[in-house]
């Protein structure tokens, strides 16, 4: 088997039942290697926040099989899932989720201890560092702006140094300036440390960064695209959004 | 407005238990002993029932209505703060700071009214078992009718509404300054002032009227004069001390965090304590009252009994059983506002753990943090409640006995103190239980 560091086969979820049954994804399939950096694009409700959280394990799947490093998640308790969570994910949240109470660098610094490993500081230092935040270790989330705030968060991601580093919207909530920060920093972990880097977003502009763009509509993958440009992306979206509209005259 | 406030009313029916319980029973309470005070008012009785029915209306209700006005205070600025985006939110549509006041007073206010009216009839009947107990131990005539007329009805009823619309007015105030708590706040100086001025002229009063009582009691004949000085005086350093624990919250977390800090639910523990006090004191305050009151009343009625048993008085079994129904009702309702604010303080906590369990805390490890935060509160909250206690059983225990403490004070306070710290944590631990439960991403954020 090839080895890859995120796969599926065939994974639908659907919410609902009966009259009201929604599918949210429809027998999705694909297959990423390691080191390489993906963007997934979609309409609004076409699924792809619903794959990360099925990929993530914070959802479980009606059927088909999910596997990071090709590791098969299905079918685990609670805690078993959480513990592979935060030994080989790395998550990014459109609203940063850092925990409040807790400083910069701790924050950082939080998944190592999850893991019951100790606590390297300068390796934290240095990941704090490599966003460009060695200033703020000793900040709290309230003192720090959005762009800081999501930086923390990637180093939190990073840290532990992950399978896969799976980012839901991470420049949703950003300005363009802290936005391109942002999406270097992610580029810079796929190039320089072979990160594997997963992220949804709706902005042709932070799709742009990826090395491929993988397009979906009504739970399924409708197209994909390698070495993308804005514009590119772009134009593919609003051709999407015809190919959606002929769908519904099916 | 009149549409929008049925409408969040009807949407909110969960949120506002912990207002509704806490009012309804504050009016019980406070009926309760309100009426005893309309009872003796009449000119027919004799002046010795009607002394004994306002005293014992008037002295025993206030501590009850001390203890009413703090936790409607807290239970609705946990309420309000609860709803802090959808308020800010109303903001952002172009409603004026005024106009949310005046809808969210609007709201507290209707269910204030509504519960204080759901108490009446509860509140009627507890008077009437009190001014049954009080015939049957033979302070007053046991033909007393039972009074409770319209006019105390509406002074409660409008009390409690008044009250909590006060409450609810300051809470906003918070809110549209753009000061409230937000998810992401820690503290940014350890104690507001407003609150060292209240607690330090608290605590330093009652010091005063302690050493007044002690030395006043020790030279006077009156068996009885000691009891009436001090025995309220343990709810005053209580609820003072209370608003002034902050601090020694913050150095416990302080002296916890390096000894255990590689623990996962103990290093969240101490660190969330440590630096976001104000909130987690929230839970301290009806802590520190129901230890503070109970072992001071238990006591007081011990030292009396004791004293009783040696002749010095003569009393019958049942005055000792009305003292211990009239502790055993104020231990109650202390109990209960502890189950309240602790509830509401978890659930107000429901994003942060949403937050923790995204970022890989385990279910265990969650649920434990809250459950080592919650013992830590409520012992800080039990050490200050034994303290505020010793402001009733110092004096009492000085003038009536020849030794100031016995061992069986002691167990008393152990045993309050096992059973505040069963009902603090007992109740986090349920709560939390459901809450962690929650790991969606839309509770996170």
């Amino acid at each position: 088997m090839k080895h890859s560091a995120l796969e599926m086969q065939r994974v639908t979820k659907s919410y609902g039942s009966g009259a009201t049954e929604m599918t949210a994804l429809d027998a999705v399939s694909l297959q990423l290697p390691k080191g390489g950096f993906t963007a997934i694009m979609g309409p609004s409700g076409s699924g792809k926040s619903t794959l990360l959280r099925c990929v993530s394990g914070l959802e479980t799947v009606n059927s088909g099989v999910v596997a990071i490093n090709n590791q098969p998640i299905g079918g685990w308790r609670n805690t078993r899932l959480t513990k592979f969570r935060r030994t080989h994910l790395g998550m990014v949240f459109q609203d940063y989720l850092l925990i409040p109470y807790l400083t910069a660098e701790e924050n950082v610094a939080l998944p190592l201890r999850l893991n019951r490993l100790r606590v390297d500081y300068a390796a934290v230092g240095k990941m704090l560092d490599l966003v460009g935040l060695s200033n703020e270790a000793a900040s709290y989330p309230m003192h720090l702006s959005g762009g800081q705030k999501q930086r923390v968060a990637i180093a939190r991601a990073l840290i532990s140094n992950p399978a896969v580093v799976l980012a839901d919207e991470p420049t949703g909530a950003l300005d363009t300036g802290s936005a391109r920060e942002v999406l270097s920093i992610l580029r810079q972990a796929v190039d320089e440390a072979g990160q594997t880097v997963v992220m949804v977003t709706h902005d042709p502009a932070a799709a742009a960064w990826a090395d491929e763009v993988i397009y979906l509509v009504d739970g399924r993958i409708a197209g994909e695209m390698t070495s993308p440009n804005a514009e590119l992306v772009a134009q593919q979206l609003t051709q999407l959004d015809h190919f959606e509209r002929t769908g519904d005259q099916r | 407005m009149t549409s929008l406030i049925i409408a969040s009313m009807r949407g909110r029916v969960g949120a506002y238990s912990a207002l509704v319980l806490t009012v309804l029973l504050g009016t019980v309470l406070t009926g309760g002993f309100a009426s005893l005070i309309e009872t003796g008012a009449p000119s027919g009785l004799s002046a010795a029932d009607a002394e004994t029915l306002t005293t014992m209306g008037a002295a025993i209700g206030s501590w009850g209505a001390v203890l009413v006005f703090f936790t409607v205070i807290s239970t609705v600025t946990i309420t309000v703060r609860q709803r802090h985006n959808e308020l800010t939110q109303l903001r952002t549509i172009g409603a004026t700071n005024g106009q949310i006041r005046a809808f969210v007073c609007m709201e507290t206010s209707i269910i204030s009214l509504l519960s204080a009216i759901a108490g009446l009839l509860p509140g009627w009947f507890l008077g009437r078992i009190l001014l049954r107990a009080i015939g049957d131990a033979g302070m007053v005539d046991t033909d007393i009718s039972h009074a409770f007329g319209l006019a105390t009805a509406t002074i409660l009823v409008c009390g409690m509404v008044a009250l909590s619309a006060g409450a609810t007015a300051l809470a906003c105030l918070r809110v549209t300054r753009q000061v409230a708590a937000s998810v992401d706040d820690v503290d940014r100086y350890l104690l507001p002032r407003s609150r060292v001025i209240l607690g330090s002229f608290l605590v330093l009063s009652t010091l005063v009227m302690c050493i007044v009582a002690t030395v006043v009691s020790v030279e006077s004949d009156d068996p009885w004069l000691a009891m009436q000085l001090a025995g309220s005086l343990s709810i005053a350093a209580s609820v003072g001390l209370g608003v002034l624990a902050p601090p020694v919250l913050r150095l416990m977390a302080a002296g916890i965090m390096p000894t255990l800090g590689r623990n996962t639910p103990v290093y969240l523990a101490t660190r969330a304590l440590g630096r976001r006090t104000l909130r987690s004191s929230a839970i301290l305050l009806p802590v520190v009252v129901f230890v503070g009151v109970s072992v001071g009343g238990l006591t007081m009625m011990l030292i009396h009994n004791t004293v009783s048993d040696t002749g010095m008085l003569a009393e019958s079994d049942t005055v000792e059983l009305l003292n211990y129904v009239v502790v055993g009702i104020i231990a109650v309702f202390a109990g209960i506002m502890v189950v309240t604010t602790v509830t509401a303080a978890i659930v107000d906590r429901e994003r942060e753990l949403s937050r923790l369990r995204l970022v890989g805390v385990s279910r265990a490890e969650a649920l434990w943090s809250i459950t080592v935060e919650s013992i830590l509160v409520s012992a800080v909250g039990a050490l200050l409640g034994v303290a505020g206690s010793l402001a009733t059983i110092f004096p009492i225990a000085i003038a009536r006995l020849d030794s100031p403490l016995t061992s069986k004070a002691t167990w008393i306070a152990a045993g309050v103190v096992g059973l505040a710290l069963i009902l603090c944590v007992g109740t986090a631990w349920i709560v939390a239980r459901r809450t962690v439960d929650r790991r969606s991403y839309a509770m996170a954020t």
